[in-house]
């Protein structure tokens, strides 16, 4: 080993400790980033002999930094983030009713019994006027309360429309900048070049982690490092190729059907895009919740979403809240309830509307005492207040089942994200020991490339006597 | 393994939230008097809570129908009262009119004793209770009258047993020739106890029908007694099926609020825990 090899040793040793002091100084900055992923120094041994074997006394040289990355945990991340989304946006969407029904001022239980107990009291006296005006207001009560639940249900279905809206702008914006970073990391690796910058790379990740949240399905990382987003087995995101997401239905009133249509395009054309449009259940993530809950919100509160016949009379309640006629075959019950809607829903009715809807609870009232066990109040009451349970209930069940989805999805994801973290994230007290041991480097470096000049001064001053 | 500092601050402000929401719903409960604030936390219990509201309902309803009964049935016993006390009294004076020492004028007054009893049952048969409705009907319920629902799948009709043969028979006692004061001087012993059996059987009728709401007045009592135990037990079990234990509550709140100091603590120590303090 001669001089020269102790001070280029000692130089690269500086320029290490140099870069690393860098190092941490950015990992400790990037700490506070969302998505920055750890950097690592790029080391390697500088020259070798022409047999291979390292150079001794050459030093070590920084080829650049470099991520603490893994790819698998990176796609169960993005994979789980669209079961936790979707799970949670129909629980939350649906939580306001979730309270309204258990708010007892709000339930039904109070206008039906109510409405029962006026029934009664009209039964006891059939002919009095003043008893079949209480009862008449007394229903009107009812099917004020009932319409309630299907503003709620309406607002459900409003709030989901206006939230997809923004979702679909949101992953479109993504989609284009996916699109983006795809091209440079094309461009970046070919002819030699040094790949993509890290914070590109994060950028990259956390644009997928946010894709995978709003709309699951098929997506990830090409082996070259490009991201790729499916959705509904349609390309949204393919290589530096963007297509763009559109809501095709919907209306202000929100009563229409709502689907979602891939738009293609050729860049640098003017024809207009072609569209193809996804299937309902195409979504997953938060756009897949809030295009269920966008579709028919009454349709999650269904057991896999099959008609339950159970609730037949809370919607009957509420078509009658409506003013819609009663179904064919409907019960004196409802036919009663439905005149009473119809007759609300009139601009002017006039005496004989009124006479007509008396008569009509009338004859409810003359059955209200019947000892059948299929036609007396006691029964129709009992059905109308299960339709109410059968609500009640399978909302419940709809809110807790998709809670204790995303729970359970949302542990799998903490499990993920803390295992992502132990690889990528930044220990602020891992950098400040790095801090010390690339300071004390550093100035053993120093004091090495002090010591080899001392030693140079010396042979020179031996050799000059 | 490794922890990042950013797991460290996420376990730390997971605690925070976690406790700190916990304790807010606690006291939520505690001042609302409410256990559940949405249906999910407690499907089951809103569901029967539903339920024995309707219990609730249906026994008041009941106890409306029982309260309506019950004065029909006060009303229908007095006036049975009135009739058979007036039937009495006219069995009474055809019994004293039969004694053959009386004579003609002392008949006359008994006769005037009778008659004026006859109208007052009369009069009685045509009276109408307390809303307006005739209080005899034939015997039978009617539109006006109907019977009610006092428990599931069992009425009891409000009206008076008393068959309208029978009415028939007591109301034409007043315009009987032998009820007025000349026609009992002039009527013969046979007449006298012809008059008398008849009376006798309208007065046992009467009683009969007296007895018969009687018997339906104290089911009443007995039904009313049962609902108000059904309401007060559908009470006692919505409350504590959907109230809040307070005694739970509070023990849970003062674990909740401690939970919440350790979590502030653990944060507060974390953030003011790093190396880098020992490098300034």
């Amino acid at each position: 080993m001669n001089a020269n090899s102790i001070a280029n040793t000692a130089l690269s040793a500086l320029q290490n400790a140099q870069a690393g002091i860098n190092l941490t100084s950015q990992n400790v900055n990037g700490q506070a980033v969302a998505g920055y992923t750890r950097r690592k120094l790029d080391i390697a041994t500088e020259q070798v002999m022409g047999n291979g074997a390292p150079l001794l006394g050459s030093g070590v040289s920084v080829n650049g930094f470099s991520r603490e990355w893994s790819a698998l945990l990176q796609q169960q991340r993005v994979t789980q983030a669209g079961t936790t989304a979707f799970n949670g946006t129909v629980a939350d969407g649906l939580a306001s009713l979730d309270r309204q029904a258990a708010d007892a001022t709000l339930a039904l239980d109070k206008p039906v019994n109510d409405f029962f107990t006026s029934l009664a009291t009209l039964a006891r006296k059939p002919n009095d006027a003043a008893a079949i005006s209480a009862l008449r207001t007394q229903g009107g009560v009812l099917l004020n309360a009932a319409q309630q639940y299907q503003d709620g249900i309406s607002a459900v279905q409003r709030n989901a429309r206006g939230a997809l809206s923004t979702s679909v702008e949101q992953l479109n914006n993504i989609a284009s900048e996916l699109a983006v970073i795809n091209r440079d990391i094309v461009t970046s690796q070919g002819s030699g070049g040094a790949g993509p910058a890290p914070a590109e790379l994060d950028r990259r990740d956390a644009l997928l982690l946010q894709a995978g949240g709003l709309v699951g399905g098929d997506l990830g990382l090409n082996a070259d490092g490009q991201a790729y987003v499916f959705v509904g087995g349609q390309p949204l995101v393919n290589g530096g190729t963007a297509a763009t997401l559109k809501i095709t239905q919907q209306d202000p009133s929100g009563k229409a059907p709502i689907a979602l249509s891939m738009q293609f395009g050729t860049p640098g054309q003017t024809a207009p895009p072609v569209g193809v449009a996804l299937a309902s259940d195409a979504l997953a993530g938060t756009m897949g919740g809030q295009l269920k809950l966008a579709s028919d919100p009454f349709l999650v509160l269904q057991p896999n979403g099959h008609p339950d016949p159970s609730l037949a009379p809370m919607t009957d309640l509420m078509s009658a809240a409506a003013g819609q006629p009663a179904k064919p075959g409907a019960s004196l019950l409802m036919e009663a309830l439905s005149a009473l809607g119809a007759f609300r829903a009139m601009k002017a009715p006039t005496d004989a509307d009124r006479v007509a809807l008396d008569k009509s609870l009338q004859a409810l009232a003359a059955q209200a005492n019947s000892t059948d066990a299929h036609t007396s109040a006691g029964a129709m009451q009992s059905t109308l207040l299960g339709g109410w349970r059968a609500f009640v209930g399978n909302l419940g069940s709809a809110v807790n089942e998709h809670k204790s989805a995303q729970a359970a999805s949302a542990a799998v994801e903490t499990r993920l994200n803390a295992d992502f973290q132990s690889q990528s994230g930044v220990n602020l007290d891992e950098e400040a020991a790095n801090l010390m041991r690339y300071q004390q480097s550093y100035a053993a470096a120093s004091k090495l490339l002090q010591a080899s000049g001392t030693l140079l001064d010396q042979l020179l001053a031996v050799v000059g006597r | 393994m490794r922890v990042s500092t950013n797991q460290i601050y996420q376990v730390s402000t997971d605690a925070l939230n976690s406790s700190l929401a916990s304790s807010t719903a606690e006291q939520q409960r505690i001042s609302s008097g409410n256990r559940i604030d949405a249906v999910s936390q407690d499907v089951a219990a809103v569901t029967q809570a539903s339920g024995l509201l309707a219990v609730k309902a249906q026994a008041a309803i009941f106890n409306s129908n029982l309260d309506e009964l019950d004065m029909r049935y006060a009303e229908s016993d007095q006036s049975l009262s009135v009739i058979h006390g007036a039937l009495g009294r006219i069995s009474e004076a055809l019994a004293q009119s039969r004694n053959a020492a009386l004579s003609a004028s002392d008949r006359s007054a008994l006769g005037v004793t009778i008659q004026s009893d006859a109208a007052a049952i009369a009069a009685e048969l045509k009276r109408s209770d307390s809303q307006g409705r005739p209080l005899y009907s034939g015997g039978v319920a009617d539109a006006n009258r109907p019977a009610l629902l006092v428990r599931p799948g069992q009425t009891l009709g409000a009206e008076i047993t008393l068959s309208q043969a029978d009415q028939d028979s007591i109301a034409a006692l007043a315009g009987s020739g032998w009820a007025s004061g000349a026609g009992l001087a002039s009527s013969t012993n046979e007449q006298r106890a012809a008059a008398q059996a008849l009376v006798t059987r309208l007065q046992a009728s009467a009683l009969d029908a007296r007895q018969q709401v009687g018997g339906r007045w104290q089911l009443v009592s007995t039904y009313q007694n049962e609902n108000q135990a059904v309401s007060d037990s559908a009470n006692t079990a919505r409350t504590s099926l959907v109230g809040t234990d307070l005694v739970k509550s509070i023990s849970d709140l003062t674990l909740f609020s401690a939970q919440l100091q350790a979590a502030r603590s653990l944060f507060g120590r974390i953030s003011a825990n790093s190396l880098f303090d020992s490098l300034r």
